[in-house]
């Protein structure tokens, strides 16, 4: 409004400064400034002003006139395809993203197994709140519908959902996005890509690979572990294990080491042949000869001359690393023995510590689960949490299982004997315990806390039984800890606390089954 | 039975921790007995002590009694309790309470019916009208010169220009303000105070100074000549100016009684006071009405109005030529959930209804709106909008994620939208869709 801009620049400079500008404005408006005006000098030029400013104001406040649309229409949403959750699943939902983050994969994998979706109006917190949080953005964009997807059209930020859940793309138009994305939209076509045409994938790779910083080829490599085959081993090889960055070529390297009959694998377990042999005619030996030096050719195959451990020497560390590098599956098929009898034989040579180190790395590296029990369940290594990690959750359940009852660990809950490795291997228990497992700890703890009412629990244990117990178990639990708690039990909170979670899963569970 | 949801339990809390132990207690294993019939829920809690605490609530309130020792109101019994009824409503045995509720229920119907006597007897007492008279009329001359000289104030800001206030610190609009306090017009010094905010907030602080200055003019001109407006417009005047209406004298009076519908709700926080405005809509006298709730510190709000329901009820307006403000003379207790709400067909109407608001009284800060066929928007540029059926695009305020939250729950399609409107932007408060209603809320 001309009249009233005219009026804030003369107030803002004030009447001692400037005179009052010219108001010429026809219809009732001008009347009314007109009568106003007509009053000065009576009127001092101030109040003038100011009576101006609320008639203006109001003018303004009651005649606003509101822009038009001219541009283009919004999109409509497709379909919802999956009922929603309840409005007590909503408000659970709610009060995870407030306060108990940790139960959020779990209620999104129980809505998706439910075959719902998160009402509509959660959705903004949720894709905001999974920004950061890569794991989850697979369940989300399960439970996000179309509702989502469609959002997501709106706000680039939550483009996670499309590359997802998009349609497949063409040819033309994956090669667009490789080209002109960024950095996220290019490794999530690649992550899509290795499952369904890891030929393409790797074709796109390398079509910019010269053109590509250092850092992107090291999270392109990181997508190679999926659809991994001996197709690519000619890329692997001759591309970027010769790559100047050295997080690129030990990325290489350890594909390659995956990759059976690969060039790599294949001369590494030959150098590793020639180093462990078994001697003997009736009681077998392992004996073992350390490599004489580290030539070029190993170096190149990923063995660090000069990589420095203070438990072993020079060579020792070069037989460590290589023996970390091959499939630990071959040593059966070489010795003809089981892996607990080839540890046991390495024990009693003088080079035990860096085989078993350098088996550890293999079973992780070639995610073999027999190696991995054996390994935790029979050698004191320190990397038991990391390994049993390894394996899928059954699996992992048995190994924790069969080390408590060998070692008779339970005491350990409460400190009263000390096992780092129980320990943190419980920690790693983190997804939704079998029942069979559940009442098996359950029981142990009764066990414990009846023996001894001054014992007190880890509160990372119970932490771990509250955000981990099959919630089918509550009802028990809550039975039989209530006499503990009752009884002033030293672990009275913490038994406390842990239901209070346990009951909080339990109703989520059974909301989203209504 | 009013259903409470747990956030709105919870939010009567005193404090953090008793909202910790009151949802500690919300699982029926921590309680010997349970019971509730329509009006109230009570149950007996084992505590430290030798006999179980008795825990009641009266569910029409609510309020709450319990025999714990905690000096903590309401007490983690109490909120546990309430939790667990809105929770678990099959842990509660249903039948009629036992003595100590009933005992407690029918104490608490006398105190009201005394109270009620004892405020018509108060009212009664007043005997001497003439000192009365004499602090009115102290109190105005107060407001008189408290004015005036806010009047010369004005004039020395219009002579020595605008320009230099968006510098002023906070303390130099206080010390107008605090002035205004002593004279007996907080809700003038109330204007005053935000003018901080007005000034400091960027891009075209310099006209919406102006028009603050303006309001403020026309505020004092009108108390001058008091005696000339109508009587509904000196209500407005008052109001304006902070001088309050005895509540009491208020609730005397006859209410319009009607099916309310609880539209939309939101909460202010001014320094350590909480107010809490509460929009209502007759069904059938299609008038707005806001209720007030104010809670200092960590005092818990009124929560017997949930917004998404309606309330048979008997509200009492405050005195004006465009009456909002209201205040819950009695109420039934018929809880039915809102999902269609009448309201304006577009932008148009909308404004219509708002200016011959501001023309009634200039004075008002915000109006109510509700909306019809609106789709929320945005532009990547200029922000949030509501487009309407004719095409015109309403600008919003819009706090926290409420813009995503909108256009989630309408996925392009329309939806009505209630909130307030200042003559500038519109704040969206809630949202129905179809037979669902939805909270703006700026958590999430």
């Amino acid at each position: 409004m001309a009249i009233k801009d005219d009026l804030v620049t003369g107030a803002l400079l004030g009447t001692e400064h400037q005179a009052l500008p010219e108001i010429s404005v026809g219809g009732q408006l001008g009347e009314l400034i007109a009568r106003l005006s007509a009053q000065v000098p009576q009127l001092s030029r101030e109040r003038l002003l100011l009576q101006l400013a609320s008639l203006l104001a109001l003018y303004q406040r009651a005649g606003k006139v509101l822009p038009v649309n001219d541009g283009d229409e919004l999109s409509i949403c497709e379909e919802l395809k999956l009922p929603s959750v309840s409005a007590k699943s909503s408000r659970h939902l709610k009060s995870i993203l407030q306060d108990n983050e940790s139960l959020l994969a779990e209620w999104l994998a129980a809505v998706a197994r439910a075959k719902k979706r998160v009402s509509e109006e959660c959705l903004p917190e949720l894709l905001e709140y999974c920004l950061k949080q890569t794991r989850l953005q697979e369940l989300v964009s399960q439970v996000a519908d179309s509702r989502g997807r469609w959002l997501a059209r709106y706000n680039p930020d939550w483009n996670y959902l499309l590359a997802r859940t998009g349609p497949a793309l063409d040819l033309d138009n994956a090669r667009q996005l490789w080209e002109t994305g960024n950095v996220g939209d290019r490794c999530r076509l690649l992550a899509s890509l290795r499952v369904t045409d890891a030929a393409l994938a790797r074709e796109l790779v390398m079509s910019t690979w010269a053109e590509d910083p250092a850092d992107q080829r090291v999270e392109f490599l990181d997508a190679f572990s999926t659809g991994l085959s001996i197709e690519d081993e000619d890329f692997l090889e001759k591309k970027a294990l010769d790559d100047k960055r050295k997080e690129v070529r030990q990325r290489a390297v350890a594909l390659l080491a995956r990759i059976p009959g690969s060039g790599l694998s294949e001369r590494m377990k030959e150098r590793l042949f020639s180093c462990l042999v078994i001697k003997g005619m009736f009681g077998k030996n392992l004996e073992v000869s350390l490599p004489e030096a580290c030539d070029k050719s190993m170096a190149r195959d990923g063995i660090n001359p000069k990589q420095f451990d203070s438990r072993m020497g020079e060579k020792a560390g070069w037989l460590c690393q290589m023996v970390g590098l091959v499939n630990p599956s071959v040593w059966r098929e070489r010795f003809s023995c089981s892996p607990s009898e080839l540890i046991q034989m390495a024990a009693k040579t003088e080079w035990s510590l860096p085989l078993l180190i350098g088996w550890v790395e293999a079973a992780r590296l070639h995610r073999d689960e027999t190696w991995v029990s054996v390994l935790v369940l029979q050698t004191d290594t320190a990397a038991a949490e990391s390994l049993v990690q390894i394996l899928p959750p059954d699996r992992r359940e048995e190994v924790v299982a069969e080390y408590l009852r060998k070692n008779d660990s339970w005491q350990a809950f409460t400190g009263a004997k000390y096992d780092h490795r129980l320990l943190s291997m419980f920690q790693a228990l983190s997804h939704t315990w079998s029942e069979q497992f559940s009442r098996l700890i359950v029981k142990s703890v009764d066990q414990l806390l009846s023996r001894d009412k001054q014992a007190v629990l880890f509160g990372a244990v119970t932490s771990r039984i509250a955000t981990s117990l099959t919630p089918l178990l509550v009802d028990e639990v809550a039975a039989s800890w209530q006499r503990f708690i009752n009884e002033n039990h030293a672990s009275k909170s913490l038994l406390e606390s842990a239901l209070s979670t346990l009951s909080l899963r339990k109703e989520m569970h059974d909301a989203l089954l209504e | 039975m009013p259903s409470y949801s747990e956030k709105q339990i919870l939010a009567l809390a005193p404090d953090q921790s008793s909202q910790k132990s009151g949802a500690e207690l919300a699982a029926a294993r921590k309680w010997v007995s349970l019971g509730n019939d329509a009006r109230a829920a009570w149950g007996e809690c084992q505590g430290s002590g030798k006999l179980p605490y008795q825990t009641c609530i009266d569910l029409s309130e609510p309020a709450f009694k319990c025999t714990c020792p905690s000096r903590k109101f309401p007490c983690k019994h109490g909120l546990g309790l309430f939790l667990l009824v809105a929770k678990e409503p099959a842990a509660f045995a249903q039948g009629s309470p036992p003595a100590w509720v009933t005992e407690w229920l029918s104490g608490r119907q006398q105190r009201a019916e005394k109270k009620t006597k004892s405020r018509d007897d108060a009212a009664a007492e007043i005997s001497d009208r003439a000192a009365q008279a004499r602090r009115q009329a102290e109190r105005q001359a107060k407001i008189e010169s408290g004015l005036s000289q806010l009047e010369r104030w004005l004039q020395d800001r219009m002579r020595q220009g605008l320009a230099g206030l968006q510098l002023q610190s906070y303390s130099f609009w206080e010390e107008v303000a605090a002035r205004l306090v002593d004279a007996q017009a907080p809700g003038v010094a109330r204007l005053i105070r935000q003018c901080a905010e007005l000034a400091s907030g960027g891009d075209g602080w310099q006209e919406r100074l102006f028009d603050r200055f303006g309001q403020i003019y026309l505020l004092i001109e009108a108390f001058k000549r008091l005696d000339q407006l109508s009587p509904e417009t000196q209500s407005d005047v008052r109001a304006a100016i902070g001088i309050t209406v005895s509540q009491e004298d208020l609730l005397k009076e006859q209410g319009v009684r009607d099916l309310w519908l609880i539209m939309a709700q939101r909460v202010n926080q001014e320094d350590r006071l909480k107010v809490q405005r509460t929009w209502l809509r007759g069904q059938h006298t299609a008038r707005w009405a806001l209720v007030l709730s104010f809670a200092h510190g960590m005092q818990p709000l009124d929560v017997s109005l949930v917004p998404g329901f309606t309330l048979e009820a008997e509200l009492v307006f405050f005195p004006g030529a465009h009456q909002l403000r209201a205040l819950v003379k009695s109420r039934g207790n018929s809880w039915q959930t809102l999902t269609d709400i009448q309201v304006s067909e577009d932008s148009e109407q909308a404004l219509d209804e708002y200016s011959a608001a501001i023309a009634r009284n200039p004075w008002l800060e915000t109006c109510p709106m509700a909306i019809n066929q609106v789709v929320p928007i945005r532009d990547k540029a200029a922000g949030w909008f509501l487009q309407d059926q004719i095409k015109n695009l309403i600008p919003l305020t819009v706090a926290g994620n409420v813009g995503w939250q909108m256009m989630a729950i309408s996925g392009g399609r329309p939806l009505s939208v209630v909130g307030e409107y200042d003559g500038c932007a519109f704040l969206p408060l809630s949202a129905v869709t179809g037979d669902q209603y939805f909270r703006l809320d700026e958590r999430g």
